[in-house]
């Protein structure tokens, strides 16, 4: 190392605590976003190949409708023309006893090697799995994982029905497509699915190669799509997702980098004798700027490395709980682990080294201006730059209002918009601590009590460093409070939609209930509902696919019989109803209607059992059951059009005298009941919850890290703020203050700070909480959620900051009350 | 060995609103290896000239030139590379870097040139005349005040530049400190040839003078 | 049949048949040529090996003759392992342009007592087809093969025909078949005249080895006359010429000694049919063989294995494969007063799918001129 920086980096060795803090608080953020970044990168790869690898070649695919493509129309396909490499599958969801979703995926072996060589060439010599009923084929890393033995019979669950399959053969492909692929798949030969799955005589999709020049007609009700479809679909789907949880990450990053912005400045603050006699030793202003460009990359590149590992153990935890959300939201799938690639590591490093570049930027500018004069002179007062920040602020204001009204579809600029808003929020806090603390030291000047002024005027004399600090500290705890006030408010908005929605006491399905992997319910259980004396009303529901000309769309079928609707944003039930029963209409979920920008009146063309039909929208209505929306129709309007698959769920309202819990598990003892989860109206709400609740874990997570983050800002500044005011205090020792009265002294400018930053941490995270939820929320699933403001929330958050800006300040004021006048005003 | 001349300087600060003429109208010329004492009343404006001299900050108008250099007309980077290459600076506050060791704050100068080592046998010799030979890797903040300013000193006059320039030098140490300080300091100077400007209150230094510049009321006046 | 390799047991002496051979194929494939060049290609690959293999408990065995009744024999027959039609054939245009065809359907036993399946997919059987074209004037080959269970109708052959896939014949050989093949590169349409039948070995049972037990059910139509059209490269050749049709089923496999053999199938200018061949040991020499002659009536007989003589003349070189095969081939049958040289019409007709054979056109050149068919293995 040179002299140039070992003279300016020798500063750090002496402070280590600031050092560390600094450098663990710039790796937090940095970790924040790395794990995100590698759980959102993990998970969507995992899904796309998991799409991909059981693609195949395939350059089409026709997908059933409501129930399924016929096999017989594939036999047609094959006898009556010649060319059409095709291959059948047969596929749906099975859950192991311990409730892990696993796919079955069921193929024709004979069919296999021309449109998914990779499966046909893992699948080798299995003739075990068309000959044996039951046999399944699984990659060698699900088994692994399982531990199972080729032959053992793995138990799974099928909608009601348990079926023993038997393991006959371990894939091991070579290629990481196909492994990832068949991570959490079970192959078997088409029979083999078709009887585990209850779909008889019946395919879930053809898989073709085909010229794009060839023209196939697909059978009824089903529609011939590219295969890149599905992945588009899928990458559609979850985008918004994905992009939300980058955009907290960086809400991390963001208050990581006011801490080393303010650790730098202090650190920079401290050494500007240092720098003056450099230079006046004769380093040039590039020299100095260079050795600090090389202390701050330092810096950067040790926050990355500590980021890149919390960033990869964090990618992991996040990554269950993003796969659990997606398959809670999209589909069924677990997810694959976090790999660390080449491409992360850069990015993780591009990040560490960025924030601290950019954060250090300032005080390294300011460093060049510093001149050897200073050797030789007491500095000029310090320029007040509170209120031409203020002024920033106002701009940046402006800037995010503008910003939110020049697409009011975009997800992207609304994030821009709400960091400009941020940035502005912060701007604004040198001004409001000014303004703050001279009204607090105008009061205690005018009370007559000369300490209590001291406390309140301190602050605002070193507000270049007290600003930074209070920005950081404000910063964080509205973050923290504005995506707390937006799951309260969005959790609030559920359970009005839940209360809304399950009118019924009773509600009974074949799967999770949640998501349209449903399987259907047996007959038997449904005349048992309906024989039960207690039953007055029984609603079936079926949960299945229909396909648009570009989209296909979950449909939810229901025979109220009685108006019953979700509640509706647009239309009222009184005029809806007659027309969802009697016209060819359909009712449109919010989130559909806002992705596809369909209004009231508009038709969405479908390819029904009799091909292309248009229906009109006659209603949108509010809807949380995933986010890619869905078609709601009556039956009897349903079934004029496509095939009426079976219900694969039920809702019973009881009489009034009914004892729900009592129907409830006398209906459970029913043996056409088995395997169902059949809930209360009460438990269903719950579940939906825990549901909801597991979505916004890793909000919560992430959340938790800005916190923490702030936390390390708030000891860093405040610990900053305490050495320069360490002389300041002393002189009071030498004056003639006792060390309690200093202690005190000292404690109070902490808690003022900190009072300052709850308090304004409370408008500000209300405006944040306002963009994610009107806004952000908004744009990105097509959600109308009520913004609750939350009072009650708003008490921790001010007690929040002042604990922290409190616990960060004793240790140093304890150090300056302790130390003795001499050797105090000797460090200073 | 290096002329200096100061033609017609003035200097002002801005403070707030007002403007504060701290020099006006200095012109004086010191001969190349003469010693001169910079006297005058605190706040007369002695650091502030001895900036100007040093090429640390620029006059207001006039013409400050060293060793046929004229520093005013020179850029921030030129001045700085001037003053590392002909200046050697003891001041008040013991310009010593506390981050580095003794013997790396007389290594310094060349590091900034990109060559570390180049005054190494020169900084033991250095050391050596000072006194503190055995000192070498200390670190400033474990010396006292007067081996503070010995290794000042060393460190102005390691690059055996053709101005000294001081600021109070011997300003924090006792009287028999002051004495040994100055003694070794204009002593080496003289054996280096080099041309010595020292701002100072103490006449003891005054006397030592080959001749004085009292600053008063802005401008200069040679005794 | 009396005669005998005279170092092998008495059991063993009696004349393979035709039968026998095309059992041989199937096995032949399995042990020799089965596994393609490199690695494994797919499970449609595999399966068939697996099929192949010796084991054939449990399946029904032919021990005794039978009673052939048609036309319900030209259907599949469950239950045992293996089972083939089998069509070669010499057609030309009328400006002379000749092609060789061949379209083969297999069936094989997955499994000897199938499950009950819920499920129509469900199977204990497989259909796999080869087929070949052979263009004399540019000396082009150009095959495929197709694989399919045999659920569904998706493969299967029954008393009107047999087909996998959009691959089909209707018909039977004592009735006519209309033939109609599309592969990639070529196209097939042929209407196939009926013939007359006729029973191999034993009144259609054949032994197959020297070892007791293992026979194979057997009949063909030695010639059929054929006309139709040829789709190749764009073009619509008509053409006109005779096929040649063989049915066996069985169970049983071979002997583990026998590593490849060669096999002889002409039509004779002189209006009758010659089938010969020979098996080879590991060593290359031969371990046995067998001919038959028969006539467009059905009359037949079988000759003295003692007395034939097949020795390679000129080898070929497959460039894509690397193996060697005889494409010219001294020949001699005492009996017969037969002597002369079978030649390759191109030394280029090698299957080059999941399974690597040779089988095309060749001409028989001397004593008895004829064109006929030659399918090599084990080279």
């Amino acid at each position: 190392m040179n002299l140039l920086l070992r003279a300016l980096w020798r500063w750090h060795a002496r402070h280590p605590v600031l050092l560390a803090v600094t450098v663990l608080g710039a790796a937090l953020g940095a970790a924040s976003v790395i794990a995100i970044d590698l759980a959102n990168a993990s998970s969507r790869r995992a899904f796309d190949h998991a799409v991909r690898g059981l693609t195949g070649q395939a350059t089409h695919q026709i997908h059933a409708g409501t129930v399924g493509i016929d096999e017989q129309w594939y036999v047609d396909l094959q006898r009556g023309r010649g060319g059409v490499l095709a291959a059948p599958v047969v596929r749906g969801q099975l859950r192991l006893h311990d409730g892990a979703p696993l796919e079955l995926f069921g193929i024709d072996p004979f069919a296999e090697a021309t449109v998914r060589p990779a499966i046909d060439a893992a699948l080798g010599s299995a003739e075990h799995l068309i000959t044996e009923p039951g046999a399944v084929a699984a990659g060698a890393d699900l088994v692994a994982r399982r531990g199972w033995q080729l032959g053992d019979t793995i138990s799974v669950r099928s909608g009601q029905d348990v079926h023993q399959l038997r393991l006959r053969a371990v894939l091991e492909p070579r290629d990481e497509l196909t492994t990832v692929a068949l991570r959490d798949v079970l192959i078997c030969d088409i029979a083999t699915a078709q009887e585990t799955l209850g779909l008889l005589g019946r395919l879930s999709r053809i898989d073709l190669v085909m010229e794009p020049s060839a023209r196939l007609e697909p059978p009824p009700g089903a529609v011939l799509r590219p295969a890149s479809s599905q992945r588009a679909q899928l990458a559609d789907m979850t985008a918004a997702f994905h992009l939300n949880l980058t955009a907290l990450s960086l809400l991390a990053l963001g208050v990581a980098a006011f801490l080393v912005y303010n650790a730098l400045g202090f650190a920079l603050l401290q050494r500007r004798g240092i720098i003056a006699r450099l230079r006046a030793v004769g380093a040039t202003p590039g020299q100095i700027a260079t050795a600090l460009l090389a202390e701050t990359a330092l810096l950067g590149l040790a926050a990355s490395a500590i980021g890149i590992a919390i960033g990869w153990v964090l990618g992991g935890v996040l990554l269950e709980q993003i796969g659990t959300t997606i398959s809670d939201l999209y589909l069924a799938r677990d997810v694959a682990r976090v790999e660390l690639g080449l491409a992360s590591v850069g990015k993780a490093l591009a990040t560490g080294l960025g924030v601290a570049l950019v954060a250090g930027a300032v005080p390294i500018i300011e460093a060049w201006r510093v001149t050897p004069r200073e050797q030789l002179q007491r500095a000029g007062p310090q320029r007040n730059w509170s209120l031409a920040l203020f002024g920033v602020a106002l701009v940046l204001a402006l800037v995010a209002v503008v910003l939110l009204q020049i697409d009011e579809r975009s997800i992207a600029l609304a994030f821009v918009a709400t960091g400009v808003a941020l940035a502005a929020g912060a701007c604004a806090v040198p001004l409001v601590l000014r303004a703050w603390c001279g009204l607090g030291a105008a009061l205690f000047s005018r009370l007559g009590r000369p300490l209590a002024t001291m406390i309140w005027r301190a602050p605002a004399q070193g507000l270049r460093r007290s600003g930074v600090a209070a920005a950081a500290l404000s910063l964080a705890v509205a973050a923290a409070l504005g995506v707390g006030i937006m799951v309260a408010s969005f959790r609030g908005t559920l359970i009005d939609w839940l209360d809304a929605t399950l009118g019924a006491d009773i509600y009974a399905s074949a799967g999770a209930g949640l998501t349209s992997e449903d399987r259907p319910l047996q007959q038997a259980f449904i005349d048992a509902v309906r024989a039960a004396p207690e039953v007055s009303a029984v609603t079936l529901r079926r949960d299945t696919t229909v396909h648009g000309r570009e989209h296909s769309y979950r449909a939810i079928v229901v025979d109220p019989s009685r108006p019953q609707l979700p509640p509706l944003r647009a239309g009222t039930l009184e005029t809806v109803w007659p027309r969802f029963i009697g016209d060819d209409a359909v009712v449109v979920s919010e989130q559909l209607a806002w992705r596809r920008g369909l209004g009231l009146g508009d038709t969405i063309a479908l390819q029904t059992e009799h091909g292309w039909h248009e229906f009109s929208v006659v209603a949108i209505t509010a809807d949380f059951a995933g986010d890619r929306g869905l078609l709601y129709w009556h039956a009897t309007t349903f079934a004029r059009h496509f095939v009426l698959p079976p219900a694969d769920g039920l809702a019973a309202e009881l009489s009034a005298d009914a004892d729900v819990d009592v129907v409830c598990a006398r209906l459970a003892r029913h043996p056409a009941a088995e395997g169902l989860a059949l809930r209360s109206q009460r438990a269903l709400r719950t579940a939906s919850l825990q549901v909801f609740d597991r979505t916004f874990l890793v909000t919560e997570a992430l959340r938790v890290i800005a916190a923490a983050v702030a936390v390390l800002s708030v000891v860093s500044a405040i610990a900053a703020l305490a050495v320069e005011r360490r002389s300041a205090l002393a002189l009071l020792r030498a004056r003639g203050a006792t060390p309690g009265q200093v202690w005190a002294l000292g404690m109070g400018e902490c808690g003022v700070l900190g009072l300052f930053c709850g308090v304004i941490a409370v408008p500000a995270g209300l405006g944040l909480a306002a963009l994610l939820t009107l806004v952000i929320n908004r744009r990105s699933f097509g959600w109308t959620l009520n913004l609750d403001p939350q009072p009650g929330q708003w008490l921790p958050a001010v007690l929040t900051a002042l604990i922290a800006a409190l616990i960060a300040g004793l240790v140093p004021t304890w150090r300056a009350a302790r130390a003795t006048p001499a050797e105090a005003m000797r460090d200073g | 060995m290096s002329r200096v001349e100061l033609d017609n300087v003035a200097k002002s600060y801005r403070e707030g609103d007002r403007v504060r003429a701290v020099l006006s109208n200095c012109s004086g010329a010191i001969e190349p290896g003469a010693f001169v004492a910079l006297t005058g009343a605190s706040g007369t404006g002695k650091s502030t000239l001895l900036g100007l001299v040093a090429g640390m900050d620029r006059p207001d108008s006039g013409r400050v030139v060293v060793a046929d250099t004229d520093l005013a007309a020179l850029d921030e980077t030129a001045r700085t590379r001037f003053r590392r290459r002909h200046l050697g600076l003891v001041i008040q506050q013991f310009n010593l870097i506390d981050t580095l060791s003794v013997r790396e704050n007389l290594l310094l100068r060349g590091a900034l040139d990109g060559a570390a080592q180049r005054d190494a046998a020169e900084a033991e010799r250095l050391l050596e005349a000072v006194g503190l030979a055995d000192r070498g890797d200390a670190r400033p903040d474990r010396l006292s005040g007067g081996e503070q300013q010995r290794v000042a000193i060393a460190a102005a006059l390691i690059h055996q530049p053709a101005l000294i320039l001081a600021d109070e030098p011997t300003g924090n140490l006792d009287r028999r400190n002051a004495e040994t300080v100055l003694s070794l300091f204009v002593d080496l100077v003289r054996a280096h040839g080099a041309t010595l400007l020292v701002a100072t209150h103490d006449p003891a230094v005054a006397e030592r003078a080959d001749y004085r510049w009292e600053l008063c009321d802005g401008a200069l006046q040679v005794t | 049949m009396a005669e005998a390799l005279p170092h092998r047991r008495p059991a063993a002496q009696r004349a393979f048949t035709a039968a026998t051979l095309a059992a041989l194929l199937c096995a032949m494939l399995a042990l020799v040529a089965g596994w393609p060049r490199g690695e494994p290609r797919a499970m449609s690959a595999a399966l068939a090996p697996a099929a192949l293999a010796a084991d054939a408990e449990g399946y029904l065995q032919a021990l005794e003759p039978r009673v052939f009744t048609f036309p319900d024999d030209h259907a599949a027959h469950p239950g045992y392992r293996t089972e083939w039609w089998y069509l070669t054939g010499n057609l030309q245009t009328v400006t002379g342009r000749r092609f060789g065809y061949q379209v083969t359907l297999f069936r094989r036993g997955l499994s000897p007592q199938p499950a009950e399946r819920a499920s129509h997919w469900g199977t204990g059987a497989m259909y796999f087809a080869h087929i070949g074209l052979s263009d004399a004037s540019t000396r082009r080959f150009h095959s495929a093969e197709r694989y399919a269970r045999d659920a569904l109708a998706l493969a299967g052959a029954d008393t009107d025909g047999f087909w996998i896939g959009d691959w089909a014949v209707s018909g039977t050989p004592d009735s006519g078949m209309d033939l109609r093949v599309t592969a990639d590169a070529f196209s097939l349409a042929f209407r196939i005249e009926p013939g007359a039948l006729v029973l191999r070995g034993h009144d259609g049972l054949s032994a197959k080895s020297a070892a007791a037990g293992n026979n194979s059910y057997y009949f063909a139509a030695p010639r059929l006359e054929t006309d139709g059209t040829i789709k190749l490269g764009g073009q619509e050749h008509a053409v006109k010429g005779q096929s040649w049709f063989d049915r066996e089923w069985s169970s049983s496999a071979l002997d583990r000694q026998q590593t490849g053999w060669d096999w002889i199938a002409v039509h004779l200018d002189d209006g009758r049919d010659l089938m010969l061949f020979q098996l080879r040991a590991a060593d290359g020499r031969r371990d046995f063989a067998a001919a038959e002659i028969s006539d467009a009536t059905g009359g037949r007989r079988q000759l003295d294995a003692d007395e034939i003589t097949l020795e390679p003349v000129q080898w070929w070189r497959s460039d894509a494969s690397g193996h060697r095969y005889p494409i010219r081939w001294r020949v001699a049958v005492a009996e017969l007063g037969l002597s002369g040289e079978l030649r390759a019409v191109f030394p280029d007709q090698e299957h080059r799918g999941d399974f690597r054979y040779w089988e095309g056109m060749v001409d028989l050149k001397g004593s008895h001129p004829g064109h006929g068919y030659l399918e090599m293995t084990g080279y």
